[in-house]
């Protein structure tokens, strides 16, 4: 009972301490519809030359959709600046006063990586609703109740996912003081095959059957997957069970780098 | 049972010896050199419940590997450390909840908020009862006058009061070892006399065991009635500070100040010169020749002024230091 209290505490914490960014939350969101407007130029280019409305299932309408749903599940999701944070906890030993605390760094972070997904969306529900409306006649939402109910779950799988990778991803500080190129080539592999470019249904089946195996289509595509109703029945159950596959297998790895970190950090002395 | 026990504790480092210049650094790639540091060596002590002991020695001595072995931050490579009881690498809770160390070149506060923010959540943490936290926070921030600034940034307030709230942060939940490295470094006077104070009193009242290690001698002098001395890694002294003071401080200095010009005279016949002007004399005198020399002294022409002072501690100190050998 008392561990709840704390973490919610630290969750409080972390929505006031993120709440002085709210700035910079707002501006990040509002430039990142320039990318978004750039993908709609590309995509009413293609259909423009294509030979049929629909393009593998996506009409036009559809795609315009599908990256308002990217865009607004990113906020709900994607960790900020949380791998930065915590490797710059162990490399320069802010570590150390975490250590001496009857806490858990992992419990913390993830409390303060929840925190900060709040305000941002809190905070970017206006430039968001701007671009929903201005786009509004593209909007196809789904009649069944269920869905909404599929997708808030895929999206609280996909929030653990992703701030499990980052947080893994970070620990590796422990041994490499540098672990930005590390981030940017994940970074990379992410922005391709989690369906932020486009959908990852569009790619060869064959590509599309073993990407479904990775971490990254359940970090994004997964949700928006199920609310445009393209991810269903069988196929649902199987994304769920491989995104709860991924989560244990990222706390496992994350548990023991800890451990295994943690000896290497105390023997050379933070 | 004694609160802190150190037995025969050694912390080395094995650190990769880079050669110069970028050809050092592409050798580097394929053979290292790896150089053993001893950062402590064979450090030994107990330390009693409700004791304030000073920890002195030199940058680099093992003053802070000594400290972070006694936290469990590090583990020592050989002998043990025992802190009421437990061993701290072992990160028992039970132990954190009754266990404090302050780094005064370190900040454990939320920058970006009021401290009152932070000490919320360390009371939190620490399962303080809310009825109770309320009554040490106003107490601790009334001792050290900070009451009117817990609702302000802490990235606005000033050096001091920063380290006077790492002091309540640490403190709140009402620790039974404390350890203070370097808490009043940077501090101007007002607030490192407060912080002082607030120690001493502190440490009177609560019984809290205290190992403090300071630059400002002040500190030691008035708070610690042992010290525990460090140099190269070694325990070079561990014991009074007043016998120790003893010990090396057979010496006084004189001061003496003239209305006119001193007459030029040989005056390291009676102790070594410090500081000779034209009007005034600084000179270090064996304690045994005081009275001779003093006596001297105020058959001078024109004698003003005299004062006899102790050599100051940081000098004894040093003089420890560069005999560089086991004392006592």
């Amino acid at each position: 009972m008392s561990a709840i209290r704390t973490y919610t505490t630290v969750f409080q914490t972390g929505l006031q301490n993120t709440f002085v960014y709210r700035w910079n939350f707002l501006i990040r969101m509002v430039f990142s519809f320039i990318p978004f407007f750039g993908m709609m130029f590309f995509w009413k280019a293609i259909y423009a030359g294509a030979t049929s409305e629909e393009i593998n299932g996506y009409t036009f309408g559809n795609m315009v959709f599908y990256f308002l749903l990217v865009s607004l599940f990113e906020s709900l999701v994607m960790p900020l600046d949380d791998e930065w944070q915590i490797s710059s906890d162990i490399r320069d030993g802010n570590l150390n006063s975490f250590l001496l605390k009857p806490i858990s760094y992992l419990y913390y972070r993830f409390s303060l990586f929840l925190a900060g997904r709040l305000v941002y969306s809190v905070v970017t529900i206006a430039p968001l609703s701007i671009l929903f409306i201005s786009f509004g006649r593209f909007i196809d939402l789904p009649v069944d109740p269920a869905v909404y109910f599929y997708t808030a779950l895929a999206l609280v799988l996909a929030a653990t996912l992703q701030f499990l990778i980052c947080y893994t991803i970070a620990l590796i500080t422990f041994w490499i003081l540098e672990v930005s190129t590390l981030v940017f080539i994940f970074f990379s592999l992410e922005y391709f095959f989690s369906g932020h470019l486009f959908p990852l249904d569009l790619m060869p089946e064959w590509i599309y059957r073993i990407i479904k195996w990775t971490p990254f289509p359940y970090e994004l595509y997964f949700p928006i997957g199920i609310f445009n109703q393209r991810i269903s029945g069988q196929e649902m159950v199987f994304g769920y069970l491989v995104q709860i596959a991924w989560i244990i297998i990222c706390y496992v790895t994350a548990r023991f780098l800890w451990s295994k970190g943690l000896k290497k950090y105390t023997a050379v002395g933070g | 049972m004694s609160a802190i026990v150190a037995n025969n504790l050694g912390k080395t480092y094995k650190t990769y010896k880079k050669k110069p210049g970028f050809w050092g650094a592409i050798k580097g790639l394929v053979s290292r050199e790896y150089q053993s540091t001893h950062a402590a060596q064979g450090v030994s002590f107990t330390i009693e419940e409700g004791e304030l002991v000073g920890f002195l020695g030199p940058n680099g001595a093992g003053k802070t590997t000594t400290l972070k072995m006694l936290s469990g931050l590090i583990h020592p490579t050989s002998g043990e450390a025992t802190v009421l009881g437990f061993i701290p690498s072992e990160r028992d809770n039970r132990f954190k909840k009754q266990f404090a160390l302050v780094m005064g070149q370190k900040n454990a506060l939320w920058w970006d908020l009021p401290a009152q923010e932070s000490l919320e959540l360390t009371a939190v943490i620490y399962e303080i009862e809310q009825e109770s936290f309320r009554k040490r926070l106003d107490e601790l921030t009334g001792l050290l006058d900070v009451r009117h600034k817990l609702n302000v940034m802490v990235r606005e307030l000033s050096l001091g009061e920063r380290m006077k709230f790492e002091l309540i942060n640490a403190l709140i939940y009402n620790p039974k070892v404390l350890l203070l490295d370097e808490p009043t470094i940077g501090l101007d006077v007002n607030a490192q006399k407060t912080v002082r104070e607030f120690l001493k009193g502190y440490n009177h009242e609560n019984k809290i065991t205290t190992i403090l290690t300071s630059h400002y001698m002040q500190d030691i002098e008035e708070l610690c009635e042992r010290v525990m001395i460090i140099d190269h890694g070694h325990l070079v002294y561990n014991g009074r500070l007043d016998s120790i003071l003893a010990q090396f401080s057979d010496h006084k200095i004189v001061n003496i100040e003239c209305r006119t010009q001193i007459v030029p005279m040989d005056f390291s016949l009676m102790g070594e010169v410090l500081e000779l002007k034209a009007q005034s004399l600084k000179i270090r005198v064996k304690r045994s020749r005081i009275t001779t020399v003093c006596r001297d002294l105020l058959a001078l022409e024109g004698v003003d002024d005299i004062n006899i002072e102790e050599v100051p501690v940081e000098d004894i100190i040093r003089e420890v230091f560069n005999q560089n050998k086991p004392v006592a």
